[in-house]
């Protein structure tokens, strides 16, 4: 009978459908609500129809349907494919049969991928079947049907396959569905972990600069859950297969070496026990120190974070291993792993290398400081021509950055204690003479740093390479708009080529003119010229009250009275001292002591003055323009003369 | 042929088996006897080649058994927990195991389900405890196997099916070669089909023997005289054991059968039997220190 020698067994996969081909069932069943019928439903509904206008992504067609589906159907399949490993007594059976561990993978294996792929197979045909039948080509192609499909498939097999490769290290299905999640997600988790941790580790360590990136890239899950969103192109498919491949071929290995016995362990090779034990330790440790650290800023808590982190960490894994909770006399291993972490941690602070390291100013050709790490990420090709800061290189003003991170450096205790106060980032990337990076990024209350700040911001160098204005060619705008923000809007728009060439100037002249104090006094105001480029690109900037050339114009022309508030449209202002320093309080009108200003000379110069962040005053503007208000402040500095005088009595 | 040697298998560190040495011939029944926890499990499931040993061989007629399907094709197990896949009837398991087991017989499959009575098309997990080992049974012999390694198989039936099954099993032996290992913790359930016995203590094998020649060679005798016990029947007998019960003296004798009688007739007792010795008997009297441990593994 040679038929039976064949490499086919008929019976094999007759089990295996028996036994998984209701998920399948539920799995298509799942998929004809997400797409054909979805799809009709619209179709039926003339009026929104054009909701079939998906952008070619067949995947926004009930998405959360669908992913929930591409999610867990790959996972659930593997785990009961898997099964016969995990059930002693069929492992029994299925390997005293005279079939070897080859022949019984890849039958199990490959039957998984038929029962995944069929339903998407079955669903693409029904959509082709209605889009020839409904002419959907007004909505989308066939290449997105099958952009759709192949995706889809390519997706759950990757996803089933990390099930398969987790079905040979552990011997209980719970585990392996919960290990299988924990493994497509590490990558991502652990990254931002260690990136988390390191940054409370090391002083100055760039987080933000490590998470740039595109953490979603680094695991099939995340990768599937954005489906929806971006395109799934070729770079996405070589990954997906070559994990597939390997992930398949991999598994195999494993199934070979494993020991039959090891069903209904949680972890089925010894050897990988004591990697779980301690990898479970290591990673909730980390989890807890960073969880209280950014909650709580204090090392205290921190240091509980870690200890508690470690031995809950500990506790569980060992639980898991020993399948019982009474694990809590087992403390061997958890006492060795807390002496080495213990010395490891003050190997780390004595080294201090890199906290202190800060490159010398001949070896620097450029540096970047600013206080927006994510800049680096934005891809977005306008953003990056106009606002994205570049880095500056001449001698005085490295000079002067490094003035202020030796400063930022002696503050290491302070700046690590304030985080609580409003900080800001201060980020620096130096780009060395011989082509390396050193990056740093600290969080830190500007204000202590005015003075050294302020030589850096007020440059012409700096300010001409981060302020977008310094970018813009005259013949690419095409008009300007002056507006105001505030509760009264009120807008002038310039189109004419001569009048918006002379405003570019008189902004360059001004922003160059700015002093430091007032960059951060005025900054966040309502006022703003708004650059617009073209192709709904605009670039807009801050107009303080001390663009003055800039002002000076638009007040001969006539456009200030049309786009800024004045002194006409306020009818008083309430003026009390601010007792809250973060933030706003409301005024009672009647409280005596407030000062109330109606005078309009006096109203002019008090906008004229007034920044919108926290100060010493805080000024409530009544418009004459319906019953609207908005709240101001002064700082000592900004007050009008007859403010102070009022509040010094 | 048989064969383990040297075989070591233990479980995340604790030790199952050490140094199992066993030879089983073709076409014989060897009984492996041990208390629970002994190490029978291990052992057959290290002969179905399920587990892999860590040290030793394990062969069946000079080939490796892991892994080998050639092999496996001529051997079944039957776990002491028959398994059967979820919702299968009798039937549909037939024809899994049709399809796996090249010699798999329908005829003997039908003949030996209408020898029991079988119903084909019930789930056998719906079935009671016994009639699911009778499946097994019975699909075990329908694949025609070379070699029947067999796990507590007695359990759970009752006397009558346990007969039947016995003299299927024994026919199987007789006309087709077939060499059936099994295991048990009980002597006295198998001590009938058995040719051959090895006894597991602890991960190791500390007897085996073949149960015709320990029959033959050891005798339990009662014998009772007016007077004294002559002193020179005992110097001439190879006694293990001696006893007495009021005037009767209850000895355990090795030899021959027809000399010791002779013997003991030419010294006129008053009483004189010559009695069978159970197996459990015989391996208590016969293994003397060892006994000890045997006694206990009996009970």
């Amino acid at each position: 009978m040679p038929s039976k020698i064949s490499w086919f067994s008929k019976e094999i996969i007759l089990q295996i459908g028996r036994s998984t081909g209701w998920i399948s069932l539920v799995y298509i069943l799942g998929l004809v609500f997400a797409l054909p019928l979805r799809i009709l439903m619209i179709y039926s509904d003339e009026k929104n129809r054009t909701n079939l206008n998906v952008g070619g992504n067949l995947f926004r067609f009930d998405f959360t349907i669908q992913v929930v589906l591409f999610i867990t159907v790959p996972i659930l399949l593997s785990v009961f494919l898997f099964r016969y490993l995990h059930v002693k007594q069929a492992t029994d059976l299925v390997h005293s049969l005279p079939l070897k561990r080859n022949k019984l993978y890849h039958h199990y294996a490959l039957s998984g991928v038929f029962f995944l792929v069929l339903p998407i197979v079955l669903i693409t045909v029904s959509v082709l079947i209605i889009y020839a039948s409904l002419h959907l080509q007004t909505y989308f192609g066939v290449r997105d049907i099958f952009y759709w499909a192949g995706t889809a498939i390519l997706a759950t097999v990757c996803l089933y396959t990390a099930g398969i490769f987790i079905a040979m290290m552990t011997g209980i299905s719970a585990v392996h569905a919960v290990l299988t999640y924990i493994f497509l997600i590490f990558p991502v988790g652990i990254t931002l972990l260690v990136v988390y941790n390191l940054k409370i580790l090391l002083y100055g360590f760039p987080s933000d600069y490590y998470l740039r990136g595109n953490l979603d890239k680094m695991s099939p899950l995340t990768e599937v859950i954005g489906l929806e969103g971006k395109p799934f192109d070729w770079s996405n498919v070589l990954v997906f297969s070559i994990l597939t491949i390997l992930l398949y071929g991999l598994s195999l290995i494993f199934y070979k070496k494993r020991n039959l016995e090891a069903a209904s362990e949680p972890i089925a090779f010894v050897k990988l026990r004591s990697i779980f034990k301690y990898g479970v330790t290591f990673c909730t440790m980390l989890l807890g120190g960073a969880y209280f650290s950014e909650t709580l800023y204090n090392l205290g808590w921190s240091i509980f974070g870690y200890v508690a982190g470690a031995v809950m960490g500990y506790f569980v894994a060992e639980m898991v291993l020993q399948k019982t909770w009474r694990v809590f006399r087992h403390i061997k291993g958890l006492v060795i792993y807390t002496v080495i972490m213990i010395l490891f941690a003050i190997g780390f602070q004595t080294l201090g290398i890199y906290e202190n390291h800060i490159p010398k100013q001949d070896e620097i050709k450029s540096v970047l400081l600013t206080d927006n790490p994510s800049n680096e990420v934005i891809q977005d090709h306008f953003y990056k021509n106009y606002y994205a800061p570049k880095p500056i290189r001449e001698q005085d003003n490295i000079k002067s950055v490094l003035k202020l991170h030796e400063q930022i450096l002696a503050d290491k205790q302070i700046n690590q204690k304030n985080k609580s106060t409003p900080y800001k980032m201060a980020f620096f990337v130096y780009e060395l003479k011989n082509g390396q990076k050193v990056i740093r990024e600290y969080q830190l209350n500007q204000k202590l740093y005015d003075d050294f700040y302020k030589p850096i911001y007020e440059s012409t160098e700096y300010k001409e390479k981060t302020e977008g204005i310094f970018r813009v060619r005259d013949k690419d705008v095409e008009t300007i708009a002056i507006g105001n923000y505030g509760p009264v809007g009120k807008r002038a728009i310039i189109p004419e080529p001569s009048e918006i060439k002379t405003i570019l100037a008189m902004l360059k002249k001004d922003v160059l003119a700015r002093t430091y104090e007032d960059g951060v006094y005025f900054k966040g105001g309502s006022e703003t010229v708004e650059i617009n480029l073209g192709k709904n690109n605009q670039l807009s900037l801050e107009l303080l009250p001390t663009y003055t050339n800039t002002r000076g114009w638009l007040k001969e022309k006539g456009f200030l009275e049309r786009a800024t508030i004045t002194e006409n449209d306020i009818n008083y202002i309430l003026v009390h001292r601010n007792n809250n320093p973060n933030g706003k309080t409301i005024i009672d009108e009647n409280q005596p002591g407030n000062l109330k200003i109606t005078d309009k000379e006096h109203i002019r110069e008090a906008l004229a003055n007034a920044g919108p962040n926290p100060g010493s005053y805080e000024a409530i503007f009544y418009f004459e323009q319906g019953n609207t208000q908005q709240a101001f402040f002064f700082d000592e500095d900004h007050a009008p003369d007859f403010i102070r005088d009022h509040f010094k009595k | 042929m048989i064969e383990m040697r040297n075989v070591r298998k233990s479980f995340a560190g604790v030790e199952a088996l050490n140094n199992v040495n066993l030879t089983i011939q073709k076409g014989s029944i060897y009984g492996l006897i041990g208390s629970n926890g002994a190490g029978k499990t291990t052992l057959m499931k290290l002969l179905s080649g399920i587990y892999r040993q860590e040290e030793g061989q394990i062969t069946i007629e000079g080939k490796p058994v892991f892994e080998n399907i050639s092999l496996k094709d001529k051997v079944f197990y039957i776990s002491d927990y028959p398994y059967f896949f979820p919702h299968y009837t009798t039937k549909q398991m037939a024809q899994f195991y049709k399809d796996i087991y090249k010699n798999w017989s329908d005829d003997r499959f039908f003949k030996l389900t209408n020898v029991f009575g079988l119903e084909l098309n019930k789930r056998i997990q719906s079935l009671s405890k016994g009639w699911q080992r009778l499946v097994a049974f019975i699909l075990a012999l329908s694949s025609m196997p070379e070699i029947l390694i067999l796990d507590e198989p007695l359990d759970g039936l009752d006397p009558v099916m346990r007969k039947k099954v016995k003299n299927v099993l024994i026919q199987d032996v007789a006309e087709r070669e077939m060499t059936i290992f099994i295991s048990s913790h009980n002597l006295r359930e198998i001590e009938d089909i058995c040719d051959h016995v090895g006894i597991l203590h602890k991960g190791a094998i500390i007897i085996e023997k073949e149960l015709d020649e320990l029959k033959a060679d050891t005798h339990k005798i009662q014998v009772a005289y007016k007077e004294k016990v002559p002193e020179a029947l005992m110097k001439k007998m190879n006694i293990l054991h001696t006893e007495k019960r009021g005037s009767v003296f209850l000895l355990i004798v090795r030899g021959e059968e027809d000399i010791v009688a002779k013997q003991v007739r030419e010294t006129h007792p008053v009483i004189f039997d010559l009695l069978p010795l159970t197996l459990e008997e015989i391996f208590i009297y016969e293994m003397g220190d060892i006994g000890y441990a045997i006694k206990n593994i009996m009970v």
